[in-house]
């Protein structure tokens, strides 16, 4: 791997005062004029178009057949131009698979990537029975949540007296 | 704007329209609504204002078609909540903008209705950036006064930079996904489009509020907390990341942020140097999770309940609605495949579950580089922090069409690379706006604030037109 993709490149020339032990992000110094900005913006410590190497100079070989078509079945794809989706899958993974080398703190909770509220405040019984309570008067016609409310087949290309229809049989018949 | 300057606008459409495909379907009752509401005594806050709305956005009454053969003809049954918000306050819908088919492409080529092209390059063909290419055309086109799209990894800002607009992708949570249809739903926003600061400022007025029909929608009591933390200055701190500085940048972008970076300073803003180094491994990340999101959300279109459905066969090498589901365009084939990969036993661990932790690595990042608490994540913030980030939108200049396509075929990621300046904000959620530098020309800068921190940024962006 290249040495400007590692992890914890470090910026030397940056004033130690300005590095924080618990993180490695760096805030400072502030740059005081314009020829100072011109300077910094003018000295970039690592490049995008490595990703392009990695990925069109990747020595890996690419999925297999075999792998490529069990995720075209996964994917309700037919089974064609599997030489095409082995060879775009190929250069997809090269491009992604930094990931996996990368070093990452095990203890850092994988659910907190969900950009919602990390601390909400529990629900107690009263709260609960009270959300309960208003379902049924917040139930609303216009997303289908009041029965009758919504032609289930309406919008179905092929549907008989109210149901969908599969032109193929049933799941036993098939292989 | 005035009745009649909208009427003027009306009369472009169809013009517009033919040279640059930024639509994929035009209200055909949209001069009818605007001669009612300019007869109505009550002006509403966007009276007379035109708008358009990307074509991933469920309407009741026209079609939502994903820029995709399999929902071609598909109209929703029910109408977005942002597109409710918009009609009551008095906007008029022009028309669904083009966009990449569901949302993936950075491009706007990759659309069953046809590439959209940048009106900032009238006579060459030129890329208009997406994926929400139609509502930055229609916009720059000036037959619209502002437009909606939706940013998952850089949708609004990238084509927002590519043709000279304001495009702000708000944090996440605040303005209601609810209608809008998911490519990737842990990062997909909402976003608007306009020329006019004081457009944006209002039509993000009207979109800011709780909706209990998205269950991501930010909660009342959170919006409440942001408000009392949200005080103005008059100096800010503004931090340029080391990991967005890029070489091979071309020199009039390059001018461009400097420009914008001297404007800054002149007003008083202090500049710093910032280094967030998780910001260099989003973009596999960002293409770890978006195509796993993907996959999910893409993994309901069989065409038997609604959309396109093959003429002949539901079953085929057997398996079940293949002949259906062959109609996706190979952009979003490939990036469903990479979707499974990335989702099946035995990569899940070490590419989908390892992805999300360095995110929330670059959450925490985040949290450690602002002042500004984070009402989420608990962040108190880090008084020596910085109170803004600042980079250029896009790596490169919008390319002709003629030399897009030949390249993302050579290799599909290729492309890839232009979402480096955006995608980690969307990781984070972040508020970002592209503000053009120079007039009607495709530089623009990045401004970038903490979860929640919008109105602010909206008024330091304003400082840089």
């Amino acid at each position: 791997m290249s040495k400007v993709l590692t992890r914890s490149t470090p910026v030397w020339w940056l004033p130690r005062k300005f590095y924080s032990q618990k993180t490695r992000v760096i805030v400072g110094p502030r740059l005081k004029s314009l020829a100072e900005i011109k300077d910094y913006v003018g000295k970039p410590t690592w490049s995008v178009e490595e990703y392009l190497q990695t990925s069109s100079t990747s020595k890996a070989q690419p999925p297999s057949r075999k792998d490529v078509e069990k995720l075209l079945k996964l994917s309700g794809l037919p089974n064609e131009n599997v030489e095409v989706f082995q060879a775009t899958l190929g250069k997809q993974l090269a491009f992604i698979n930094k990931v996996q080398s990368l070093p990452v703190d095990e203890s850092l909770d994988p659910s907190h990537a969900r950009i919602i509220d990390r601390n909400p405040e529990a629900l107690d019984y009263e709260s609960l029975s009270h959300s309960v309570g208003q379902q049924e008067a917040q139930k609303d016609k216009e997303i289908g949540e009041v029965g009758g409310s919504w032609d289930s087949t309406g919008l179905a290309a092929i549907s008989e007296n109210g149901f969908y229809v599969l032109r193929e049989g049933l799941l036993k018949n098939r292989k | 704007m005035s009745f009649k300057a909208a009427i003027s606008r009306l009369d472009r459409v169809s013009k517009i329209q033919k040279q640059y495909n930024a639509f994929t379907y035009l209200n055909p009752n949209c001069k009818e609504l605007l001669v009612k509401d300019g007869l109505c005594n009550t002006k509403k806050p966007l009276t007379n204002l035109l708008y358009g709305i990307k074509d991933n956005i469920a309407t009741r009454n026209i079609p939502t078609s994903c820029g995709s053969k399999l929902l071609q003809s598909y109209k929703s049954p029910f109408d977005a909540t942002v597109v409710k918000l918009l009609e009551n306050a008095g906007a008029v819908s022009v028309g669904k903008t083009n966009l990449d088919e569901f949302g993936m492409g950075s491009g706007g080529l990759f659309s069953h209705f046809g590439p959209t092209k940048n009106p900032l390059f009238p006579s060459q063909d030129t890329v208009v950036g997406g994926s929400s290419s139609g509502s930055a055309a229609a916009v720059a086109a000036d037959v619209l006064d502002f437009s909606i799209g939706t940013d998952t990894g850089g949708s609004v800002r990238l084509p927002a930079a590519y043709t000279s607009l304001i495009g702000f992708k708000p944090s996440y949570g605040r303005i209601s996904r609810f209608g809008v249809i998911a490519y990737a739903q842990s990062m997909d926003t909402v976003g608007i489009f306009s020329k006019s600061m004081s457009v944006v400022k209002s039509v993000f007025g009207i979109l800011d509020k709780y909706d209990k029909k998205d269950p991501t929608s930010l909660s009342e009591g959170l919006r409440g907390k942001l408000k009392q933390l949200s005080t103005p200055k008059s100096s800010y701190k503004i931090g340029i990341p080391q990991e967005l500085l890029q070489d091979n940048i071309p020199s009039e972008l390059q001018s461009g942020f400097l420009l914008a970076l001297e404007k800054l300073e002149a007003s008083g803003h202090e500049i710093y140097c910032v280094s967030i180094p998780q910001m260099i491994n989003s973009l596999p990340i960002y293409y770890t999770l978006a195509p796993a999101e993907a996959a999910s959300n893409l993994a309901r279109y069989d065409g038997l309940r609604y959309g396109y459905r093959d003429d002949t066969a539901d079953s085929k090498d057997d398996t079940l609605f293949a002949p259906t589901r062959s109609a996706f365009g190979n952009e979003v084939k490939s990036r469903i495949v990479l979707g499974n990969y990335n989702l099946c036993s035995e990569s899940f661990d070490n590419h989908y579950i390892k992805a999300q932790r360095l995110r929330v690595d670059l959450i925490n990042e985040f949290d450690n580089a602002f002042t500004h608490p984070n009402i989420l994540t608990g962040s108190p913030g880090n008084q020596n922090g910085v109170d803004f980030l600042i980079s250029l939108s896009t790596i490169n200049l919008p390319p002709a069409l003629s030399n897009y396509g030949p390249d993302c075929t050579s290799d599909p990621t290729n492309p890839y690379i232009n979402d480096i300046f955006t995608t980690p904000m969307s990781l984070a959620g972040l508020p970002a706006i592209n503000v053009p530098v120079v007039k009607s020309k495709p530089i623009g800068v990045q401004l970038v604030g903490q979860y929640g921190d919008d109105s602010r940024l909206l008024d330091l962006a304003a400082e840089l037109l």
